[in-house]
């Protein structure tokens, strides 16, 4: 446990010098890993994997997943992007993903967050009413 | 004494002698006077001998085994006597345990009544108590199972719902939606 500790902290370090801008630089995460390739620290895919991990989560940070069912316009997601700046204090990068599951409407997710406004939402409290 | 007994004899002799029409009619009978006074006196000691030796001690033992018998007889009254306040004692024994057991069974009887009472009543609560358990587990599985039923009928509902939505929406409806749940969520946050 203690050697895995030592490996994240590691790729803690890595991570901040991955952040250019308060983004990840997918420049210097390629930098990184070539330099590890060449001079492979002790216990190299431990490190790796909670690099990754690392970036993953930090990615995920300022990116938002808009599911929605239904065509949605570039207009709309622009107009999200800049509420979620507003909401967050830095700039989120919105991903588009179809989700017929919903029915109709959207979700968004942004790290642990989720904001939703579907049928498929709406549907649920429903569900508990009691009849 | 025996003197006594001549001297009397000669007396009577000198008497008879003297006296005319006694000793003329004791000479008609042919009656000695001597002999008589013998016969007598003989009669005397033969009387006083058989008293002093035969009626005496027979008397005597008569009277002993007559106060035997007055003694035995007492004895016999005291017995009977001891034997009828015995049995009046047993009699009263008898009669005070009789009193005695026929109280101890009326308690015993009003104590089984008792007992048999409040074994009744507490068998009535037990079935009361059980009879409210069971109505109150009935009314809770019930309850349950109306809340179940109302919970899948709920899920049935909106599940049918959301078929029929997703069936019915046009791909144009859905964007609409889509579009207006986007600026609501600007809204709402």
């Amino acid at each position: 446990m203690a050697g895995n500790r030592k490996q994240i902290e590691f790729a803690k370090k890595l991570l901040e010098i991955s952040i250019e801008d308060g983004e990840v630089n997918p420049e210097r995460v390629t930098a990184i890993l070539e330099e590890l390739k060449k001079n492979p620290p002790a216990k190299y895919p431990k490190v790796l994997r909670a690099y990754l991990k690392l970036v993953k989560k930090e990615i995920k940070k300022y990116t938002a997943v808009l599911e929605h069912s239904g065509a949605i316009s570039d207009k709309a997601i622009l107009e999200l992007g800049k509420e979620l700046f507003e909401i967050y204090g830095r700039r989120i990068h919105v991903t588009t993903k179809s989700s017929e599951e919903l029915i109709a409407g959207v979700r968004v997710s942004v790290g642990d967050d989720v904001y939703e406004n579907s049928i498929i939402s709406r549907m649920q409290p429903l569900r508990s009413i009691s009849l | 004494m025996l003197d006594t007994l001549l001297i009397i004899a000669a007396a009577t002799t000198d008497a008879t002698s003297s006296a005319g029409p006694l000793s003329e009619l004791a000479g008609k009978f042919h009656v000695e006077t001597n002999i008589l006074v013998a016969q007598i006196i003989n009669f005397l000691i033969v009387a006083f001998l058989l008293y002093r030796f035969a009626f005496k001690p027979i008397i005597a033992t008569i009277d002993m085994r007559q106060q035997k018998i007055a003694d035995g007889l007492q004895y016999a009254e005291e017995v009977k006597l001891k034997l009828a306040d015995v049995e009046k004692k047993q009699a009263d024994t008898l009669k005070e345990a009789s009193l005695e057991a026929q109280k101890t069974v009326g308690e015993a009887r009003s104590q089984a009544k008792q007992h048999l009472e409040s074994q009744k009543s507490e068998a009535q609560a037990q079935a009361e108590d059980l009879l409210k358990k069971a109505r109150e587990a009935i009314d809770l599985e019930r309850t349950k199972m109306i809340s179940e039923a109302k919970e899948e009928i709920a899920g049935l509902v909106v599940q049918t719902a959301e078929k029929v939505l997703a069936r019915e929406l046009t791909a144009s409806e859905k964007s609409s939606f889509s579009e207006s749940a986007v600026k609501e969520i600007k809204s709402n946050s």
